[in-house]
């Protein structure tokens, strides 16, 4: 078992087949070797630890992505499928999706930043900036100079 | 201090960001304030560059006009996110025929990156489109990482195109609508030089297998291509000894495939390292035969083959012989489990590893006036034809519309198949679930799955009776039947409390 601190210092003790879903975690343990000692991990909170943990656990027995898998991805056309559990774990409110986001690049988990960033994708694919800026609350803060290049930049496009 | 976009500042946290202020007790306060209102701003601010750039990427979509719609978008929300996304290049690399403005634009952006270049005519382009399309983007033909191109051009215009170099082609997709004969004269000449092609798809075009393209292929698909001869495909396929995914379709072969073997027999062809084999709609089932009957692949391979089977078909017209798919493509020969599905369009057979992982399938269409006379002889050949020492699992789906054809032959099937443990029916007529009846059938089951199936409860009850295991009965066990799995069977209600004493039931009504 592995014992992991969030940085509000609460404590969750896993299996580590779970922990080792996290790259950073993994590694973490192959250096130290077997320790008693609790990671911490002070860019985590533990509502979204919590989140985390669950898809680690749902994951726990699939092979890891290797440095092949992530090389075709790069050069290939990657789709925004996700999978029906993936779907339903990460139907979390816009705070939470985020945090998840930034707690699976802190921890190295590939997968569930894939998943997190195929989430946002499809929001806002097919959208106009004004419906984007309306859903991330964004202000639109263009110089004169931005927003005449773009206006040329859409007519260009109605032009095609 | 970094100024999130999107973030009003007041006037004290103006201060704090410029910088040239002395900190007071209220700059002190304000910066305190600073943090929390960070922390209250929308949380996609604080995703970091790299991260949204790959979020930019996956939110593309495959039609173009939508994709160059969707780009402009993202570039127009706001500073920081027209930084993110002209500062990403591969946003920028893929390449229709564009407004000349829009593709000097989306040219520079892309920088350096390899580009993506497709044509293709849906009728409405023109060929002088074509050339002036061509004309902006061959100078950049060194770039190009995919082409795709999908407009019919003459062998000679082809072959001009191909003329590359092309150092950083991975992908070529050819659909020119040329003559598709292997041995035309017509054929153009492929690249001169694709060092990194790993990917190549043709359709109704064809380079010939003497060039060296084919060498370092990993996936290959090869559509509507008639060959003089079987022996031209099987000399493409030795030329791509590192094939992972093949796929061939409609392929015609001019000289007739005699149905019992080729003359002279051709070596056979060895794809050590496939993955998947997708041989569908061959211009007769003799020639899906014939190509497997050449080819060696490993037992991970996952194959999925669909034909039309003729009215006198069995499973041999197109499968090859027992022995080689036990020695060369044991993937056919190491089903765990089969699913046999019937219904009003055809049968489609699919094996799964013990891994519960599909191996392979095999799709046959039929009209139904022939399916009464075809289903018998595929379901004889089961076991036979196509050998399945390792079944433990039968499950057959929807067979009820040609139950007085099939029944006997299934019941053969089961007999020759002792060792099943686990049997399912969906949607089968009383009289296939009641060759359970027979206890000389499947003398091991163990479990027993019935789906949606009008089975009578009294034949339910003897079923059970006869294949349950007895406890402390002191007999001879008759059967191992010990779990039985009943969903969308309400007739079944009054007799679950009697099921229930003799073995493990799940039901589900729906």
């Amino acid at each position: 078992m592995v014992n992991l601190v969030t940085s509000d210092n609460e404590s969750f003790t896993v299996e580590k087949a779970v922990a080792s879903r996290s790259v950073l975690i993994k590694n973490m343990l192959e250096d130290v070797g077997e320790s008693d000692q609790p990671i911490p991990l002070p860019n985590v909170t533990a509502s979204v630890l919590k989140k985390v943990l669950e898809y680690c656990d749902h994951h726990k027995n699939e092979p890891m992505p290797t440095s092949e898998d992530l090389a075709a991805e790069d050069t290939r056309k990657r789709t925004t499928d996700i999978g029906e559990w993936d779907q339903k774990f990460i139907q979390v409110d816009q705070e939470m999706l985020f945090e998840i986001i930034l707690a699976a690049n802190y921890l190295d988990i590939k997968p569930l930043l894939d998943v997190g960033c195929k989430t946002v994708a499809n929001m806002i694919k097919g959208k106009t900036p004004e419906e984007i800026r309306k859903l991330f609350n964004i202000v639109n803060d263009f110089t004169p100079e931005e927003e005449a290049q773009i206006k040329k930049e859409n007519e260009w496009a109605e032009d095609r | 201090m970094p100024v999130q976009p999107g973030v009003e500042l007041r006037p004290s946290q103006l201060a704090l960001a410029d910088g040239t202020q002395e900190l007071g007790p209220v700059e002190v306060a304000a910066a305190s304030d600073s943090k929390l209102h960070q922390d209250q701003i929308h949380p996609i601010h604080r995703l970091p560059n790299e991260i949204l750039s790959s979020i930019f990427c996956l939110a593309q979509r495959a039609d173009y006009a939508h994709h160059v719609r969707d780009l402009l978008n993202l570039s127009s929300v706001c500073h920081h996110w027209r930084e993110i996304a002209l500062g990403c290049p591969r946003l920028w690399t893929r390449f229709r025929p564009l407004q000349r403005s829009l593709f000097d634009l989306f040219l520079e952006r892309s920088k350096e990156a390899p580009l993506d270049i497709e044509f293709e005519n849906h009728g409405h382009r023109s060929e002088a489109t074509f050339q002036e399309y061509l004309t902006l983007v061959y100078p950049h033909v060194h770039r190009w990482r995919t082409f795709q191109l999908r407009h019919s051009v003459n062998a000679e215009i082809l072959s001009s195109i191909l003329l590359g170099p092309f150092p950083l082609l991975e992908i070529l997709t050819l659909d020119c609508k040329l003559r598709r004969w292997d041995w035309a004269v017509s054929a153009p000449a492929g690249p001169s030089h694709a060092p990194q092609l790993g990917v190549l798809r043709l359709r109704d075009t064809y380079i010939p297998f003497t060039h060296p393209i084919y060498s370092n292929l990993t996936d290959l698909s090869l559509t509507r291509i008639q060959f003089s001869e079987m022996q031209g495909l099987f000399h493409v396929l030795e030329a791509s000894p590192l094939l992972k995914r093949l796929h061939l379709e409609s392929l015609a072969f001019f000289s007739p495939i005699p149905f019992e073997s080729i003359h002279p027999p051709p070596p056979l062809v060895q794809l050590p390292q496939l993955q998947f084999l997708h041989i569908i709609h061959m211009a007769t089932p003799q020639a899906l035969r014939a190509t497997l009957s050449c080819l060696v692949a490993p037992p991970s391979t996952r194959m999925v083959f669909a034909a039309v089977p003729y009215l006198e078909d069995d499973l041999s017209a197109f499968l090859p012989l027992g022995d080689h798919i036990q020695t060369s493509l044991p993937t056919l020969s190491s089903a765990f489990a089969l699913r046999v599905g019937t219904s009003t369009s055809g049968c489609n057979v699919r094996g799964y590893t013990s891994r519960h992982e599909v191996s392979f399938e095999l799709q046959l269409l039929l009209h139904a006036a022939t399916a009464r006379q075809v289903l018998p002889r595929i379901f004889s050949g089961l076991g036979t034809l196509l050998p399945t020492p390792s079944l433990q699992f039968f499950f057959l789906h929807d067979a009820n519309s040609y139950i007085s054809a099939i029944v006997p032959a299934l019941a053969d099937f089961l007999a020759r198949h002792p060792d099943i443990m686990h049997l399912a029916f969906e949607e089968c007529h009383d009289s296939i679930t009641s060759i359970l009846l027979n206890t000389s059938i499947c003398p091991r089951l163990h479990s027993l799955r019935i789906e949606k199936c009008p089975l009578s409860p009294e034949n339910l009850l003897e079923i059970v009776g006869l294949r349950m295991r007895p406890e402390n009965s002191g007999l001879e066990p008759r059967g191992e039947l010990d779990r039985l799995e009943i969903r969308g069977c309400p007739q079944f209600e009054p007799i679950l409390t009697s099921l229930r004493g003799r073995v493990t039931v799940k039901y589900d009504e729906d």
